[in-house]
């Protein structure tokens, strides 16, 4: 790895944090409105990476850990009068712990078998969250979560909750990065080429799955909360299996362990999604013939097409 | 006392028995030789010792304590590490992750540590690290530190197997035919590195096929035949032994020399 | 109220089965999973809607029709779209969601709300002990029971059968005996196509078709097949039937609200206590 490619490389991630900071300075609050949504779904996106490119499980029950998240501050502050940055670490919790009763005994079946298992606790999730109505009030949702707030200042508009997101968005990265270049990401790398190799140089397998499982749902549960409040209104359909099945296109979509790769996907899907909301049913087409298409001819992700014109070769991180 | 101890080993898959009533110590400090035809146990013995299979019957002890209920990450940290048979590398994994994922054995440090920057995280991940590289250094690798081990020629990944196990500072190394598909040079440079290992007081059990390798470094060897061990004793007299000579009457097998020189 | 509640449940219980019959069938050959096997159940269920409202076909031959239409949509698709997709587990599985997405919304600019389905299975009502329904019921479950013996037959007797068994147990192998290995992965999934429709058909009588009537139908159904056993056809049989019983039951002396719940807890706990389902048998994994 040349010191030239370096530099470009820090650049460009420069170029592309300046213009991230002034966004709301030039984009109309359409776009700003969008940007949120991008940002707030990098989180159970990467969350789900941690799972699907380092663990090498897929997992479609991301939809309904956000859900769990988002329900947990959701309800917490509407029915408990909580404020809303207290509920943040009880909202990760909750996620964390359901999907670890939930999916722990799961985590250590063979790949299609988890799917599966993940499918049965996203459908479960749902159902509980609709049904539940002395808790959840089901299909009428909960309404009226009050703003994330500072003091006295409230964050309403999406400018304002921009700044949020955007900082949120960033520590979740880099604590990502981090988690995967952590001997975590070597275990969790390791046991995904090889199961029982793995086992055979002293890796706990089992634990390292679990651990995995734990951290999508925590990047789940963050996600939730955030989207909570800022929609300010939350509904089981919002965290239904098409969620999952988004987030994880979104996961995959980027290649399989790049967290660039993924929070570009998220965008570019997103920005897709939103496009051709006014075409009815033919957005939604269009949005099935981009998954069908997209795993048909880029199995392994769009991006990678991108990183091996750059053939930058993987240097391997101690 | 020796160092690992099987008594009366018995395992069975679908009503074929993979091992009868074995019974086998390993001295510390030996170089044992294991052979026998194709499909006599030996690789089976292997994942036995290695807590890949559950016997099922038999007990097996290494440094004074029992195994054969442990499972394989729990065995490995007693000292037990071993290569397969079937390379099984980690693909998409750089040479030197490769190493440093069996180095990172028993590290000090956490995952919360090294995600926190801790010092003494960082330090663990470095001595790991420098361990790697020297053992990467005595299979010959050194070069390829960076390459993806998937795109190593197919030599230099049975090198690679071996250096993971080393790097797991083992008591005792499994060595399943380490040997299979090299050409005489690289079986010559096999040859000087197991010596070498060995020099440094590492126990070795060797599994192999191509009998000279064996007698020309094991002082001991046993002989397996389906499923039970037929001979055991000095290398050199076991090959002679004329039931293991029957055992391997008729194997075709290129490069083998089933009777001794 | 007993009675009533079974027999529903043995019913939808019989759909169930079917439509899980074509997870099995792809399942069995590619040890892969077909996430649009509920929505080729809709399509099934809006072909027949569409050829005895043209054709004006009495059911037995609407059968046919559908099947046959659906058997050769299953092929054209294997060819086109699914050979694409083998690449992985999850490739395959976004892969076909999208396609079930695709389905779904090009019906749905057809056939924007539910539709009535005509009763090609007579309407006269019928009592068997205390429970009195619609003679649709009684038809579905011997439908069922035909098609069931049908396949078996197929698959000891015929020679397609035997390929597709003989691919399902080991595909190379069946490869070197001079198996068309190909041809018959299309014809897997022509079969599974076609059961499915028929299913599609059957259910039409008993509620309203409408585009989105495959989501819970496949998601229920592939909770049947792993419930009995996903690489067993007797299992996905009894897993659907033992679903369609018991969330009726549930739904009935429970509490309605929670009756989908049923086939997904059941879902859960299996692959927990025992990934390969009640008639399944362990199939060698690499380990």
């Amino acid at each position: 790895m040349t010191t030239s490619t370096g530099l470009r490389r820090w650049w460009i991630g420069a170029a592309a944090l300046a213009a991230l900071l002034a966004l709301p300075a030039f984009a109309s609050q359409y776009i700003v409105h969008i940007a949120n949504f991008i940002l707030i779904y990098t989180l159970p996106v990467i969350g789900l990476g941690f799972l699907t490119g380092f663990a090498g499980r897929v997992s479609l029950a991301q939809g309904a850990l956000f859900g769990v998240g988002a329900y947990t501050t959701a309800l917490l502050t509407t029915k408990f009068g909580w404020t809303p940055i207290a509920t943040f670490v009880p909202s990760v919790m909750m996620t964390v712990v359901l999907a670890v009763a939930l999916g722990g005994a799961a985590v250590r079946l063979a790949g299609l078998y988890f799917v599966m298992a993940t499918i049965g606790i996203q459908q479960i999730v749902w159902i509980v969250l609709m049904n539940w109505i002395d808790l959840t009030n089901g299909p009428q949702g909960v309404r009226s979560i009050p703003a994330i707030g500072f003091g006295n200042y409230r964050l309403e508009t999406p400018q304002q909750f921009y700044f949020l997101a955007l900082v949120a968005a960033g520590i979740s990265y880099i604590l990502a990065k981090r988690v995967i270049g952590s001997r975590l990401g070597l275990y969790l790398r390791a046991l995904s080429d090889d199961q029982l190799a793995a086992s055979s140089v002293a890796v706990e397998v089992g634990r390292a799955k679990v651990i995995a499982l734990a951290l999508s749902a925590a990047w789940a549960g963050a996600g939730g909360f955030l989207y909570a409040h800022y929609v300010r209104f939350v509904h089981p359909d919002m965290f239904g299996l098409d969620a999952s099945v988004l987030y994880l296109v979104m996961s995959i979509f980027g290649g399989y362990r790049s967290i660039v790769g993924m929070i570009v996907a998220t965008g570019l899907l997103e920005s897709a999604t939103e496009y051709l909301r006014p075409f009815g049913e033919f957005r939604m087409i269009a949005y099935g013939m981009i998954l069908l298409l997209g795993m048909m001819f880029f199995p392994k992700g769009i991006l990678t097409l991108v990183r091996r014109r750059a053939s930058v070769p993987a240097a391997g991180k101690g | 006392m020796a160092l690992l101890s099987a008594s009366k080993v018995s395992l069975a898959f679908a009503g074929v028995r993979a091992l009868v009533d074995i019974d086998l110590q390993i001295e510390k400090g030996e170089l044992l030789g294991i052979i026998g035809p194709n499909g006599s146990g030996k690789s089976t013995l292997f994942n036995v010792l290695s807590g890949i299979y559950r016997v099922d019957q038999g007990t097996i002890e290494f440094r004074g304590r029992r195994t054969e209920r442990l499972g394989i990450a729990q065995i490995v940290r007693s000292g037990i590490a071993r290569t397969f048979q079937n390379k099984r590398l980690f693909g998409t994994m750089s040479v030197l992750d490769n190493v440093v994922v069996a180095a990172l054995k028993g590290a000090q440090g956490s995952v919360l540590g090294d995600v926190l920057g801790l010092r003494s995280s960082a330090k663990a991940r470095m001595k790991a690290k420098d361990t790697a590289n020297r053992c990467l250094a005595l299979t010959g690798l050194a070069e390829s530190t960076y390459l993806l081990a998937r795109d190593l020629p197919y030599g230099a990944q049975n090198r690679l197997e071996l250096a993971r196990a080393l790097a797991l500072e083992p008591t005792l190394l499994l060595l399943d035919e380490p040997a299979a598909g090299l050409n005489p040079s690289e079986r010559t440079a096999l040859q000087e590195l197991i010596r070498r290992i060995h020099g440094e007081g590492v126990t070795i059990a060797l599994v192999e096929h191509d009998v000279r390798m064996v007698t020309g470094l094991c002082a001991r060897a046993i002989v397996l035949d389906h499923g039970e061990k037929i001979a055991d004793g000095a290398s050199a007299m076991v090959v002679r032994d004329p039931r293991v000579q029957a055992a391997y009457f008729g194997e075709v097998e290129s490069g083998e020399e089933a009777h001794a020189t | 109220m007993f009675d009533q509640l079974f027999i529903g449940g043995l019913a939808t219980g019989c759909i169930y089965a079917v439509v899980g019959l074509g997870f099995t069938l792809v399942y069995r050959t590619l040890r892969m999973v077909n996430f649009a096997q509920g929505q080729v159940f809709m399509i099934g269920a809006f072909l027949g809607l569409v050829t005895a409202e043209r054709a004006h076909l009495p059911a037995l031959p609407l059968l046919f029709v559908v099947s046959a239409i659906a058997f050769a949509l299953g092929m054209v698709l294997e060819r086109l779209v699914f050979r694409r997709l083998y690449h992985s587990h999850e490739v395959f599985i976004v892969g076909t969601i999208g396609l079930g997405i695709v389905l779904t919304n090009v019906v749905r600019v057809f056939f924007p709300g539910p539709v009535p389905f005509p009763k090609i299975f007579g309407s006269h009502v019928v009592q068997i002990g205390t429970a009195r329904f619609q003679e649709t019921y009684v038809w579905v479950v011997i439908s069922t029971l035909v098609l069931v013996v049908l396949l078996h037959a197929m698959f000891t007797y015929t020679r397609a059968g035997r390929a597709l068994r003989a691919v399902a147990a080991d595909a190379e192998i069946a490869g070197t005996v001079g198996v068309n290995v190909n041809r018959t992965i299309a014809l897997t999934f022509g079969l599974s196509f076609a059961v499915a429709a028929i299913a599609g058909v059957l259910i039409g009588p008993l509620y309203f078709v409408s585009f989105d009537m495959g989501d819970m139908v496949g998601l229920k159904a592939f909770s049947a097949a792993v419930f009995g056993g996903i690489n067993s056809i007797p299992g996905t049989i009894l897993g659907g039937l033992a679903i369609g019983v018991l969330e009726n039951l549930a739904g009935g002396y429970i509490s309605s609200a929670y009756k989908d719940l049923v086939a997904f807890a059941i879902l859960l706990v299996m692959l927990i206590w025992r990934p390969t389902g009640l008639l399944g048998r362990d199939m060698p994994v690499k380990v």
